[in-house]
């Protein structure tokens, strides 16, 4: 680091510098155009930094400016959602192929019934527009997530889990009444809450009637009534509850600790400590079944793939592969085979709570032309987690082949529900060519079909049956031995489990490997579409 | 940012009275304005007030934007000018400390600008990621620094001196810098 920088960067920041010091600074300021590019580089860094770990602004003259405080952003309701659901209607997005029109189609129908499951009142349907700020998912009824932004989310009764693409999870017990804000800001007018928030997404913050807790880093039970009061357990790390004072511009504050409770009723403007217990618990939302044709398996072996593991026993660590004398898979750390509530048996990840891969006891031979890999999959995260991969065997496992999901699509903030096809050839760790499917695609607790395919660097996905690319690479690759692993970035023996990179959180089944191209007709029976 | 065709749809939904779109624009263009307004203020509050009133501006002033120009820089613009105005009102009581950097932001505008233009929203979602992989004592440092923690206490404190609790910070800026491209890159 030179000394100008240094100290310019010191001076920038309020520090002390020897008399005179700061005016030599300027003048070479003004003269060398690479120093003001370093130092520019330097200040924007820090106030990325500084903006990034600051909450979001709560700008009430804006919103009043823009009439939504009155009404509290029931504007936003009907309104503008609406009419650019209308926009849509009237005008197909232009860059999305025509089945995904329809399949625009049939998302809004499902959301319709999907809300019904979840008992969300009619009208106040959340309609996702812009940015995707998370997944809500269904406590009890199978099959029944869908992303929801910026908008109104209510529950009636029962209870549901708000996925946030960063991390934060706001588990709700109905009635409740939210508006999503931001990533890390959300309305809450009534219901109880339980919100975990992980490290890098503290300050989220939840707005009451009069009143806002910011979770810092911690896990909170809140709970709201109607009437407006508000009630904070700290179960784990800290908030701050902060309480506008009727008929004042001042705000009281409290900061609570791990096990201390208190309220705050928007009436007075009060913090007092309570004693009340019946917070909301952490809830367990359960994974939908995985419904499969009795002849699954007869189909897939008539495929005549080279390798097929069914993910629904195991002997001792190795699950068995269903194609004679072909080799099993190895079962490490937390991956396992169990059954699901309705008694389906398949690969279970326990993601970053217990790392673990399912990964081949011998190399397969993989041919120099076409190859494709087929799967089930279903996630309970929203972070970003390797599905499969295709690696050589080298010791440093560079990839030829990867599949991902909730991957970030370059140029966009999160990858909520992308589904990515990644091939690189000469193997690598870095660079290659990408496929990656629309927005939301592939969301958790919903089980999806895959098929990842490439013939001579030409690349297609299929996401439950419906085809994505194809996308062309003139790095070819060249077959040889490889080895397939699952649930995890890339894995290597000797290495720490705790240390496997992007683990993979939920179920896989039905693993199957072709040494050709699949048919979209056999592609679309295996995926259950007609 | 929005894509060309959703700024468009957005700014004919708010000129048409819808003015709850105008949030879309908000969310979408906020945290580029205020990384703006932060690199050349000393505290992220007035950053956050002036962005506010950036954004009031051009609510009232919207049907001035010339359709396809930049309106990141659009916004930008007004910043300025708010930017410029604040520093005129409040250049008696500027404290010695604040001294440099407002006449250093003044150099470094077409820089800043130019920074401002290539910073895409999803760098700040990279960013959080990248702090929380910042080793323990770097990351100490960064956020006591951020927080208005003082450099030499904040030496006293890890028993070491001023300049290498600097030195760890820019260390830290050039290795946020790196984490994020590495994330944007989508690479591993």
């Amino acid at each position: 680091m030179n000394t100008d920088l240094q100290d310019a960067l010191i001076a920038w920041q309020g520090g002390e510098l020897p008399a005179g010091r700061s005016d030599a600074l300027l003048e070479r300021l003004k003269t060398d155009a690479d120093f003001r590019r370093e130092l520019a580089e330097e200040v924007w860094t820090l106030s990325l930094t500084k903006v990034a770990q600051a909450p979001d602004p709560r700008w009430l003259a804006l919103h009043e400016e823009i009439g939504l405080m009155e009404s509290q952003f029931k504007v936003m309701d009907g309104g503008f959602e609406d009419s650019l659901m209308k926009t849509v209607r009237r005008e197909p997005l232009r860059f999305v192929n025509a089945w995904w029109r329809w399949a625009a189609t049939a998302a809004a129908v499902a959301v319709v019934m999907l809300s019904t499951m979840l008992l969300v009142r009619r009208g106040d349907t959340p309609i996702t527009s812009g940015e995707t700020l998370a997944v809500l998912v269904s406590g009890s009824a199978e099959n029944a997530s869908r992303a929801v932004g910026a908008g109104p989310v209510k529950v009636d009764r029962g209870q549901a889990r708000l996925l946030f693409t960063h991390g934060v999870i706001v588990d709700i017990e109905g009635p409740a009444d939210l508006q999503l804000l931001s990533l890390s800001r959300v309305i809450c007018r009534e219901g109880k809450l339980r919100t975990q928030v992980p490290k890098g997404a503290e300050g989220f913050c939840v707005e009451t009637p009069r009143g806002a807790v910011t979770d810092l880093g911690t896990e909170l039970g809140i709970s709201v009534s109607r009437q407006g009061q508000t009630d904070v357990a700290v179960f784990e790390g800290q908030a701050e509850l902060s309480v506008q004072i009727p008929g004042q511009e001042g705000m009281r504050t409290a900061l609570l600790n791990v096990n201390e409770k208190a309220g705050f009723q928007s009436t007075t403007g009060e913090i007092r400590t309570i004693d009340r217990s019946d917070f909301l618990d952490t809830i367990q939302p359960q994974a939908p079944e995985l419904k499969l044709p009795s002849d699954y398996s007869q189909r897939i072996l008539a495929a005549k793939p080279v390798h097929y593991w069914r993910m629904n026993r195991h002997e001792t660590s190795m699950i068995p592969n269903e194609i004679a004398s072909a080799p099993s898979l190895l079962m490490v750390g937390g991956a396992s085979i169990d059954a699901d509530s309705y008694g389906r048996s398949s690969a279970r990840f326990l993601g970053q709570a217990q790392p673990g891969v399912l990964h081949l006891e011998k190399p397969w031979q993989m041919p120099s032309a076409a190859h494709a890999v087929e799967f089930w999959f279903m996630a309970d995260t929203m972070q970003q987690m390797s599905l499969a991969a295709l690696t050589t065997t080298d010791d440093m496992r560079p990839h030829i082949a990867l599949v991902e999901v909730n991957g970030k699509r370059p140029g966009e903030a999160a990858g909520a529900g992308i589904l990515r096809y990644l091939l690189r050839w000469p193997p690598g760790h870095r660079d290659g060519m990408n496929l990656f499917s629309p927005k939301a695609a592939a969301l958790p607790y919903q089980w999806h079909h895959v098929v990842a395919q490439q013939n001579e660097g030409r690349m297609q996905i299929y996401l439950d049956g419906r085809a994505i690319g194809p996308a062309i690479t003139d790095a070819k690759p060249k077959g040889g031995d490889c080895i397939l692993q699952l649930g995890c970035l890339e894995y290597r023996p000797e290495q720490a489990l705790d240390k496997l990179r992007r683990p993979f959180s939920g179920r896989m089944a039905e693993v199957a490997i072709y040494d050709r191209l699949m048919t979209e007709k056999e592609i679309a029976e295996h995926a259950g579409r007609r | 940012m929005l894509e060309s065709d959703q700024l468009h749809a957005t700014l004919d939904h708010v000129l048409r009275g819808q003015s709850d779109a105008f949030l879309v624009i908000v969310r979408a263009y906020g945290p580029g304005l205020r990384t703006y307004l932060g690199s050349q203020l000393f505290h992220l509050d007035d950053a956050d007030d002036l962005a506010q009133e950036t954004f009031i501006a051009a609510y009232r002033n919207l049907n001035t934007f010339r359709r396809g120009e930049d309106f990141g820089a659009w916004l930008r613009g007004i910043a300025r000018n708010k930017l410029l105005r604040f520093f005129e009102q409040t250049n008696r009581r500027v404290v010695n400390l604040e001294t440099f950097r407002r006449e250093a932001s003044n150099l470094l505008q077409g820089e800043l600008e130019g920074a401002a233009a290539e910073t895409k929203s999803e760098q700040l979602q990279a960013m959080l990621s990248c702090i929380t992989k910042l080793p323990d004592r770097i990351r100490h440092v960064v956020r006591s620094l951020l927080d208005g923690s003082k450099a030499p206490a904040l030496a006293e404190e890890l028993k070491t001196t001023t300049g290498a609790v600097y030195q760890l910070q820019y260390r830290a800026l050039g290795m946020l810098r790196e984490c994020i491209t590495r994330e944007l890159a989508d690479e591993h």
